[in-house]
This record gives structure tokens, C-alpha cells and sequence, in this order.
């Protein structure tokens, strides 16, 4: 209920999409977007030091220009509030090699293949 | 007499002074064999001592050998029977012990006494000098000088005298082992002039840091005639090699001199006579003689320039293909998202037109729909020419007008430019030509320009300014604009698309700076960009001639 949601992502048409789907699986979400890591980043630390609320949830994309997403997991890894985030890495990547990198992240709680649908999402976000 | 201490600092007699001197002429004359210096010497100590006998023997473990013996009486030279030590112990031992027997009374010296009934009495011998003759230190034999009658009493002068023979005597056996060396050397290299002939690889021999002999074909490595080759020393040589190899090169010769390696081989920059560097490979091959010393190295040289050139291309060859390698899979890796992006994007939209009844919404997702067509057919058309300008980067270059090309490209966009009230300025020499592939030349153009309209600024009227230049074998091309400028701290990888998501659905027009960045490096040129928010920005390529 009233979760807020970040997608951190530059394709505008996927946020689009992405902010439907999103709405039809919780109503009641409140949607940020953020086109880069580094825009993330600076968002984060800046609730986390005025003591705001941070995200319930986060989808990340892997392909984002200044910094990527795992470019955007290590800064997070050095910051004190990561572990009370919940991410989920969306990417249309098809490489294995970067679906098993995600494990490495304490705080990467899935691994989303785009396109993605509703049913789906929604059988992702209540698995947790 | 039982032993004599001989004294160097007596004086010769005068007889005995013309007679070594005599000696000495005789047996330093290369010409001279072992054998002719054996005659000598036992002549000569035959007369210089005034005996009836002289001889030279060589002494084994077991035995002395008689080498050559000359008798006063008879003029001639023989060779007298082996001596053995089980038969003589007494004098074998003096004779191992170095001790110079200086004998008056042969018969009854203590150390000849033993030789009496076999030898001294038949042959009628009354007086001995026996003198150690040594090799390296080493008793090696032994010069015996015989006497008939009772004559007087060995002088000092007598003695030093025999001294000296034997000194040269053993002077002569140890230079003759070397000439016999130097001999077998000369015939090797009577040998190593037959093989050179043949040979491109140059060969040359050190002494002493001396040439002492060189091959025609490493005068004509190095462009010296033979008069000038063998005028050169080792200095001369070291002189000649590159500044930058040089410390190199004479370092590890001494390394391996100092180690006593007998072969190693180096690689340097040489200039020959004619002034120019080349590249050389030198083996050499080190002789040492009996005592372990350096004595002299034998260089084989070789022209290798060839081959460093085939190394140095394969190696750039190497980095090109790497490079080339790494831009490849960026390649993929950027084509192959930005399409599955597109179509996952396109199959979501689908899946929202279907689940939606609302007409509104369904005619906002075509839209995006479309959107995403349009995209994704950018990137494939983006891929085409790409493979395309991979596959001809040996297009045919042209010469052309600059000035007449860049006013083509500005004619096809004579409509924006109209549109946007966008003012060009161009500064292009009227007569400048450069020969480059045409259909490069009016993408990057038209890219440049499309882009200084673009990114105008909503403040001021658009101005692009052409500039093209000539340096020195290159040409710098300009397009200038006062448009919004970009964040170069930021965006400075965005600008020439090299991340990994593609940019911009506004850019309906051109392929983007990308695609300009590519064909610039297909032309062996290099792009950059400078540029301040507010002010404007400023592409430069540069062509090569």
C-alpha cells in the first residue's frame, strides 16, 4: 500500500509502459523515475540524510548513460542504507553472464526479463 | 759445484750476447718451425758454452725423451735413446724438484753419478748442465749440455747464459703451442672467406678490440672499403651504434665476456658509411685461449631491418585488430540492446492495446507504438551502414571541391534552414580540394550541420559558422554554432554515442554523432568537440592528406 516506487531507467517508453503495469498490480504506488545511476544516487543519499523515506521499491535498468547499473550497485554497496533497499534488476540483457552477476548484490532481490507483463510482475512482487 | 744458484744481473760475455741476439732473430721469425728452433738453440748452446753436446728432452712421467741433440764433433743432429726413471731415480727426482744441475764432475755428482756406467762413461761425458725447461710453470723438459774433456769451471757467466737459452727455449714451446693456434685460425678463416663469399651475413673477427679479419659481404653491410674497414677499432664500432641502444649493447657484451659465454647474440641500430641507422643482429662467437683469457671473437652479422619492419607492422597490425575487436563487440553489444529494447518495448504496448477498451488510451499507445517502429528501424538502417562502411573502407577516394561539397549538403537542408531562420557562414578557401571518399564526406557534413541547427538556442538567432583549414598535411574542418551548448562534464560520452542506450526519438533527422564519429575514423581522421552551456559548441574533425 502507498509503496513508493523507483524506476531508474532512461527509455521513456518503457517507463511509460512500465508506470501502467505498475499501477494496474497497486493503485495506490507513487512512482519516481530516475534516468541514471548517478541521479540515484544523489536522490538516495540526499532522503537518507533529511531522514525522508526511502523507496520501497526499486527497479533498476542495467543500460543508463553517466552511471549504470552496476556501476549504481557498487556506489551502493559503500553507502550505510543499503541493505534497506529492495531492488529488482529489469533489463532486457539476455547474457547469462550479467543475470548471475546480480547474485552478487545482497540487496538485487530478482533478476526481471524485459518485456514484461502484469501477471508476471505481479507473481514476482508477491513471491517476496 | 753441486748446485748453482744462476744470477740474472750477471753480464753476458760478449760472444754470448751476439750469439742470443742471433737466437733471438732466428726464433721469432713466424716462419720459424719448432724444429728449426731446436737446432738452433742446441747449436748455439753449443757454442755459446763451448760443450761437446746439447740437447733437448722432454720429460713424461716415466721417461725423458730425447727431441733433438747436436754434437760439435760430428755437425749434426741425432736423437739419443729414451732415459727412464726406474733406472735414474735419483736424477729424475733433481730434475722434478726444478733443481738446475750444474755438474763438473758428472761422474761423481751425486745427482748424475747414477748415469755413469750407462751413459756418461761410454759416451766419455765429464761435465753436465741440466736446465729445467718449463711451460706455464710446469717442468715440461730438460736442456742438457754435454762435455768431453776436463775443461775449466762453469762461469756465472756460462751459467746465465744456459739460463737464458733455456728461458727462450721455453718462451719458444709456449708461443709455438699459440702460433699453432693462430696456424689453425688462419686456416679457418681461409675457410670462413670461401663461406662468406657466399654469404649476405657479415663476418668479422676481433683481437684486442682490433679487426683482424673482415668478410666482403660486412664491408658491404656497411658500405666501408676494405682500406677504411680495417682502419676501424672497437671504438669505432661502438660509435656507430644508436644512442638509445648503445648502453645496451655494451653492457651485455661485457656481461657475457665477464662470464666467459662463448656465444650470444645481440640485437641494435647501426649506421653504416652512409650515415643511415639500420637494424642489426650480431652473433658472436667468443675464442679463449689455453689460460681461460679472451682472446679474440669472431661476429657474424646480419641485416635485419626487414625483419624488424615485418615485426613492428605485425604488431601495429595486432593492435588494430584488437582495437578493432573490442569496437566490434561495443558494436554488438549496442546494436543488439537497442533492438531488443525496441521490440520489448513494441510487444508491451501491444499487450496494453489489447487488455485496454478505452479508445484514448488505446490511440495514445499507438503512438508510442509507432515511436518504437521508428526506432528500432533507426537502428537497423544505423547497422546497415555501419556493416556497410566496415565493408568499404576501401572505397574509392575522389578529389574534391570542399567549398562545392559542403554547399550540396547545405542545399539539401535548405528547407530547416529556411525554417529555422538558421544563418550560415562559411569560411572555405574557393580552391581547396582534398581527395576523400564522397559519400563520408556529406554524412559527417550534414550530421555536423543538422546538428549546430538542433541544439539552437531559443535566445538568440542560429548562427553556424563553416571553417575548413589547411595545416601541414592535414586538413581541420569547423562547424561552429551558438546554440545551447552542451554539458561537456556530463554528457561528454552521450555526445558521440558511445554508452550503451541510444538516444534521442527527436532525432528524426540524422543517424547521430556516432555514425559521424565513424566515418570520420574510417577516413583516418579523429573528431572532438568543445562547447559551454549557454555559449554554443564547436565540432572539429581533421582529414590527413
Amino acid at each position: 500500500m502507498n509503496d513508493l516506487t523507483y524506476i531508474i531507467d532512461d527509455d521513456s517508453i518503457f517507463v511509460f509502459v512500465f508506470k501502467k503495469i505498475l499501477k494496474k498490480n497497486d493503485e495506490t504506488r507513487e512512482i519516481v523515475n530516475l534516468q541514471n545511476g548517478q541521479d540515484a544516487i544523489n536522490v538516495l543519499q540526499t532522503i537518507y540524510d533529511k531522514k525522508q523515506k526511502l523507496p520501497d521499491v526499486i527497479f533498476l535498468d542495467l543500460n543508463m548513460p553517466v552511471l549504470d547499473g552496476w556501476q549504481f550497485l557498487d556506489e551502493l554497496e559503500k553507502l550505510p542504507f543499503k541493505d534497506q533497499l529492495k531492488i529488482y534488476i529489469i533489463s532486457s540483457t539476455i547474457d547469462i553472464n550479467e543475470i548471475e552477476k546480480a547474485k552478487n548484490y545482497s540487496s538485487v532481490k530478482s533478476f526481471i526479463s524485459k518485456p514484461i507483463n502484469s501477471v508476471e510482475l505481479a507473481r514476482i512482487l508477491e513471491t517476496d | 759445484m753441486e748446485k748453482s744458484k744462476i744470477s740474472n744481473n750477471l753480464l753476458y760475455s760478449q760472444q754470448h750476447f751476439d750469439l742470443l741476439i742471433k737466437l733471438y732473430r732466428t726464433t721469432f721469425d713466424d716462419s720459424t718451425t719448432l724444429e728449426k728452433i731446436y737446432d738452433v738453440i742446441t747449436e748455439v748452446a753449443v757454442e755459446g758454452l763451448n760443450v761437446d753436446r746439447a740437447s733437448f728432452w722432454k720429460i713424461t712421467k716415466d721417461k725423458l725423451i730425447c727431441i733433438n741433440m747436436f754434437d760439435r764433433e760430428t755437425g749434426l743432429h741425432s736423437i739419443e735413446k729414451d732415459l727412464f726413471t726406474e733406472d735414474y731415480p735419483i736424477y729424475f727426482k733433481a730434475l722434478r724438484e726444478g733443481i738446475a744441475i750444474v755438474a763438473d764432475d758428472a761422474q761423481s755428482n751425486r745427482y748424475t753419478a747414477e748415469r755413469k756406467d750407462t751413459y756418461l762413461r761410454p759416451k766419455g761425458i765429464k761435465d753436465i748442465i741440466d736446465l729445467p725447461i718449463r711451460e706455464n710453470g710446469k717442468l715440461t723438459g730438460v736442456l742438457s749440455c754435454e762435455n768431453r774433456d776436463d775443461s775449466p769451471v762453469w762461469s756465472d757467466s756460462d751459467l746465465t747464459f744456459a739460463r737464458s737459452i733455456a728461458d727462450i727455449l721455453s718462451l719458444m714451446r709456449e708461443n709455438n703451442k699459440r702460433r699453432d693456434i693462430t696456424l689453425k685460425l688462419r686456416e679457418s678463416e681461409r675457410k670462413l672467406r670461401l663461406i662468406t663469399q657466399n654469404s649476405n651475413d657479415g663476418f668479422v673477427v676481433f683481437e684486442n678490440k682490433h679487426i683482424t679479419y673482415i668478410s666482403p659481404s660486412y664491408l658491404d653491410l656497411l658500405g666501408y672499403t676494405e682500406e677504411e674497414a680495417a682502419k676501424l677499432t672497437f671504438n669505432d664500432i661502438i660509435k656507430s651504434i644508436h644512442r638509445e641502444d648503445v648502453k645496451r649493447v655494451v653492457a651485455f657484451i661485457d656481461d657475457n665476456i665477464a662470464k666467459k659465454a662463448r656465444h650470444f647474440k645481440v640485437e641494435f641500430r647501426f649506421r653504416g658509411k652512409n650515415g643511415r641507422y639500420f637494424w642489426r643482429e650480431d652473433t658472436s662467437n667468443v675464442l679463449y685461449d689455453e689460460k681461460g683469457q679472451y682472446d679474440k671473437h669472431i661476429v657474424i652479422s646480419r641485416d635485419i631491418s626487414k625483419l624488424k619492419k615485418a615485426e613492428h607492422g605485425i604488431q601495429k597490425l595486432y593492435t588494430i585488430l584488437k582495437s578493432q575487436n573490442e569496437k566490434l563487440l561495443d558494436f554488438t553489444h549496442i546494436i543488439s540492446h537497442n533492438i531488443r529494447s525496441n521490440t520489448s518495448n513494441m510487444s508491451m504496448l501491444i499487450d496494453l492495446i489489447e487488455e485496454t477498451g478505452d479508445t484514448d488510451e488505446k490511440e495514445e499507445y499507438f503512438k508510442l507504438l509507432k515511436q518504437s517502429n521508428n526506432k528500432l528501424s533507426e537502428t537497423i538502417r544505423y547497422l546497415n551502414e555501419t556493416i556497410s562502411l566496415q565493408l568499404n573502407s576501401n572505397e574509392l577516394k575522389v578529389e574534391l571541391n570542399v567549398k562545392t561539397e559542403i554547399e550540396k549538403v547545405l542545399l539539401s537542408v535548405n528547407g530547416i534552414i529556411k525554417k529555422e531562420k538558421v544563418e550560415i557562414r562559411i569560411d572555405i578557401p574557393k580552391d581547396l580540394v582534398i581527395k576523400t571518399v564522397p559519400s563520408y564526406f556529406e554524412s559527417i557534413m550534414f550530421n555536423l550541420i543538422c546538428n549546430g541547427i538542433k541544439y539552437r538556442s531559443p535566445d538568440r538567432s542560429p548562427v553556424v559558422n563553416i571553417k575548413v583549414v589547411k595545416g601541414d598535411s592535414k586538413y581541420v574542418f569547423t562547424v561552429r554554432d551558438n546554440g545551447l551548448g552542451i554539458d561537456m562534464g556530463r554528457n561528454k560520452e552521450k555526445i558521440f554515442g558511445m554508452y550503451r542506450t541510444f538516444h534521442g526519438n527527436k532525432d528524426a533527422i540524422g543517424l547521430g554523432l556516432f555514425m559521424t564519429k565513424n566515418h570520420v575514423e574510417a577516413l583516418g581522421g579523429n573528431i572532438e568537440v568543445e562547447s559551454k552551456v549557454g555559449k554554443g559548441s564547436e565540432f572539429k574533425f581533421i582529414l590527413h592528406e
